[in-house]
């Protein structure tokens, strides 16, 4: 690899960053982004205060409790778990003394595992020796034993975090979630119990015995619900900025010079100003106002960094934008042979004829002969051909089928065309080589 | 640190290795939880990844979804992988929290929770229909497993779209496949040079054959598979002697037909094309059978009895028409058809033909009824001729419906048009002055 553009950059500016700061950069960056827990919590300081009062409580003085976090996908409501979690680490004298137990509904599907990896967590796996793999009913009141032992001053308060909650309620008879609440409930022991949910609607879910034995104390995180646009904006702006920003304090940001710090966080400032930049945020933000979506863009804008591009530009932004807010639906018809991209013009002339009835692949290939016998050029429509082309758009499922019977023979299977007119006709105006009967086809109105 | 990898390893992919190598190619640095790769088919996909991970020196496993088709397969596919194959035996994961609790005990014994390990999933859409928690659990094996620095790839030919549950997921960092340009797949093709011919020779005939072959397939595989196969025959007079190697005109002739015969045969694969081909080269391309279709060929192979023939146009007849026509249809002394005057014709729905709307069910006295009246002699009913019924059913021609012993058997005709036009061409039937929507 060439050396020279180094030497270039430098030559630019006297205050420029070495290859080796860059690195250093990159990763400090990267783990901002990625790593929820090295960077602080940010917003809903309501929400944020509930949760940290239920589990000091349950810390400090043995109370028991449960309750539901709910917020949409993406709203940070693990990340503000685990900033409790870390404050309490922190300042509260009694962590030490009680367990915080995570469950998670995508791995403990069923009560069994959720026992298992309860037992692991409460590190009760030696104690209970081979009784973690006795009957069910036998692990659980062995493990509620040890929940109850000793009386409220004396025992370890636990906190339970269950995430995907909803998918508890899926369990059997929901035994699990009723005996934590039961728990919680009658105190027996100081336990804690908070789900977090997506599901609004998660309460509907609990059995009757279940719900009278929950306290019904639900916290809602919509971090984005109250802000105007603008607002969103200015926040979103500033979020990147926080996560693009380098804090000195910070563990291995130490070992990066001030100047070159101080250089960087400049560059971002000026970053996040630029007008080109914020409008690439903007058009993300008018889209998703998903802060995962955002965190993927700024990992690859940062990732553009290396030995050759010392520092970001808004070119780079702007790329990586371009990347993101492109038409996948459209690029991906742009990669159809010919003979495909015509079968998609057939079904599109097919939905726009018989108001978006669903069609088979007879009339699909009627339509296509109707086309090649009044072009001029001859296009190859062997049948068997043919067949090929639309069994490759289904199982790009491009087109979806009406049923899933095998019961019909497979030229006269009911489908749907998954894309609108619209995409199709922006996808043969980029086609790269089209025929112009083709594309005239396409944009006809009438068949 | 310099690229572990010269971009030039992966032709035609620079964008996407360089983006890889940026986010899996710096071992202390934070590895995204999920990577999706989507493209179109045979676009590079699992071989730009798989180079990529391979010059880079990662730990990876690749499993195909097809392979692993229920989420055990999967799971004990990326342990033993992970593990070089040393405990294939008594191991057993059926479920997300065995696989993870493994997958630490083996990141334990392997000094793996500050490395890098990168998870490929091919064919990923069929992790969707396995069980609606290993997409999601999968995706965030990351914060599941406490292992740092996993990262699972999925690599898909369908879009990221068609992947999301009701549930959501969070989202993944997408690289689009782009599909190659006419260029990049000649330059790919062209790596498959046989060393024997110039260069620029063997570029002029890719030309040719993409030319023939790009409208109606872009798959690479299949191209390349095409290339070499149609390379031979085009070299065949060149080999011979017969035309010169600079005659490019006379080598286009010759080989223009062999490519058409080809392009027919695409994703077959079957012998069949080479007994073709061979026919071409004999000179006869006016050979009864050669101009033939492939559809005819089919519908000759089964070289049906006489009355097999009538009864499988009998029931094409059955399955395409309205009972309600049978009678103006097939009943001999009808002269007197009114013409009727097409009363209400303001339908607004244009009427969709009966010949595209797949066939209707008719029972066995029907068949037998119109069979009867399209046959010039009556042969008796007898049980030889209904076991040609049952035959025609074992063939696939016809189809049973239902498989109550107590009904009359009904039945189904399971060819099409064109199957039933060459039969009927060997019966000199004209069988379209028979259907209603035939136009």
């Amino acid at each position: 690899m060439s050396r020279t553009p180094k030497k270039l950059v430098k030559s630019i500016g006297s205050e420029t960053l070495k290859p080796g700061e860059t690195q250093l950069i990159r990763q400090i960056v990267k783990d901002q982004i990625l790593v929820c827990a090295s960077n602080p919590f940010r917003g809903s300081p309501r929400e944020y205060a509930d949760v940290l009062s239920l589990f000091r409580r349950a810390m400090e003085q043995g109370e028991s409790n449960s309750a539901l976090l709910i917020g949409p996908r993406g709203a940070g409501k693990s990340t503000l778990v685990d900033s409790v979690i870390q404050e309490l680490k922190e300042d509260c004298k009694s962590f030490v003394d009680s367990v915080v137990v995570r469950l998670n509904g995508y791995v403990h599907t069923d009560d069994r595992h959720a026992l298992k990896g309860i037992a692991s967590q409460l590190q009760l796996e030696n104690a209970a020796g081979d009784k973690v793999f006795g009957s069910f009913a036998e692990n659980l009141s062995f493990l509620l034993q040890c929940l109850k032992e000793g009386d409220r001053e004396h025992s370890k308060s636990v906190i339970f975090i269950l995430d995907e909650f909803d998918l508890f309620c899926h369990h059997q008879n929901q035994t699990l979630l009723y005996n934590l609440f039961d728990v919680a409930q009658s105190a027996q022991a100081p336990i804690c119990v908070l789900g977090i949910t997506c599901r609004k609607d998660v309460t509907d879910l609990l059995e009757k015995r279940v719900m009278s034995r929950f306290s019904n104390r639900q916290i809602h995180l919509y971090p984005h619900a109250a802000e105007t646009f603008e607002q969103g904006m200015k926040n979103r702006i500033q979020l990147c900025k926080d996560l693009l920003s380098i804090f000195p304090k910070n563990g291995s940001a130490s070992h990066l010079s001030a100047s070159a710090t101080c250089h960087w966080n400049q560059l971002v400032e000026n970053l996040c100003t630029n007008s080109s930049v914020t409008d690439c945020l903007k058009q993300m933000y008018s889209l998703t106002i998903c802060e995962r979506t955002l965190r993927n863009y700024l990992l690859l804008v940062v990732s553009r960094l290396d030995e050759d591009h010392l520092e970001l530009t808004q070119s780079d932004f702007i790329e990586v934008s371009r990347q993101f807010s492109r038409n996948l639906r459209v690029a991906m018809i742009e990669g159809l042979s010919i003979l495909e991209l015509c079968l998609l013009i057939a079904m599109m002339h097919q939905n726009e004829i018989f108001e978006y009835a669903p069609f088979n692949f007879e009339m699909v290939f009627a339509r296509l002969l109707k086309f090649e016998q009044h072009s001029s050029k001859t296009m190859n429509v062997d049948r068997q051909v043919v067949v090929k082309a639309f069994e490759h758009l289904k199982s790009l499922e491009f087109i979806r089928p009406v049923t899933s019977s095998s019961q019909v023979l497979k030229e006269f299977q009911m489908f749907h065309l998954m894309f609108v007119t619209d995409e199709i006709r922006e996808a043969v105006s980029n086609y790269q080589g089209l025929p112009t009967e083709v594309s005239q086809w396409a944009f006809s109105d009438l068949t | 640190m310099g690229m572990p990898i010269q971009v030039s390893d992966v032709l035609c992919r620079n964008q996407e290795v360089k983006q890889i190598v940026s986010l899996l190619g710096h071992p202390h640095e934070c590895i995204p939880p999920c990577i999706f790769l989507c493209g179109h088919k045979s676009s590079g996909k699992s071989y730009t990844i798989m180079k990529v991970l391979d010059a880079l020196d990662v730990h990876h496993v690749t499993v195909n979804c097809v392979e692993g088709y229920v989420p055990r397969l999967v799971f004990e596919s990326i342990l033993t992988q992970l593990t070089g194959e040393k405990t294939q035996s008594g191991l057993k994961c059926d479920d997300v929290m065995e696989f993870i609790t493994q997958l630490k005990n083996v990141a334990d014994e392997m000094n793996l929770h500050e490395k890098v390990v990168v998870i490929v999933l091919e064919g990923s859409e069929r992790l969707r229909d396995m069980n609606p928690n290993l997409l999601p659990a999968l995706m965030r094996l990351q914060e599941l497993s406490c292992l740092k620095k996993v990262c699972t790839v999925l690599v898909s030919n369908v879009l990221w779209d068609k992947f999301i549950p009701t549930g959501g997921l969070p989202p993944p960092v997408l690289i689009f496949f782009q599909q190659y340009s006419q260029s990049d797949i000649l330059k790919i093709l062209s790596l498959d040079k046989p060393k024997n011919y110039p260069a620029d020779f063997y570029m002029n005939y890719l030309q040719l054959f993409v030319a023939v072959f790009l409208r109606s397939c872009r798959d690479i595989t299949e191209l390349r598979y095409k290339a070499a196969e149609n390379f031979v025959k085009y070299c065949e007079p060149i080999e011979r002697g017969e035309i010169d190697i600079t005659d490019s005109s006379k080598l286009w002739k010759h080989i223009s037909p062999h490519l058409k015969a080809s392009l027919q045969m695409i994703y077959m694969r079957f012998e069949a094309g080479k007994k073709l081909s061979s026919q071409i080269d004999s000179m006869k391309p006016f050979d009864k059978h050669d101009s033939l279709s492939s559809s005819a060929k089919f519908a000759l192979s089964f070289e049906l009895p006489y009355y097999a023939k009538y009864l499988i146009v009998a029931a094409f007849l059955g399955s395409y028409n309205s009972p309600k026509e049978d009678k103006k249809l097939f009943v001999k002394l009808s002269g007197r058809t009114k013409k009727r005057v097409p009363k209400n014709t303001k339908n607004s729905q244009p009427k969709i033909s009966s010949l595209v709307m797949g066939p209707r069910q008719f029972d066995l006295e029907r068949l037998l009824a119109i069979f009867y009246s399209i046959i010039e002699e009556k042969p008796h009913i007898s049980v030889n001729l209904l076991t040609q019924i049952t035959s025609l059913v074992e063939l696939q021609l016809l189809l049973r419906v239902g498989n109550d012993p107590l009904e009359a058997p009904k039945y189904k005709c399971a060819v099409g048009l064109d199957f039933i036009i060459i039969i009927a061409k060997t019966l000199s039937f004209n069988v379209t002055k028979y259907l209603v929507d035939y136009k």
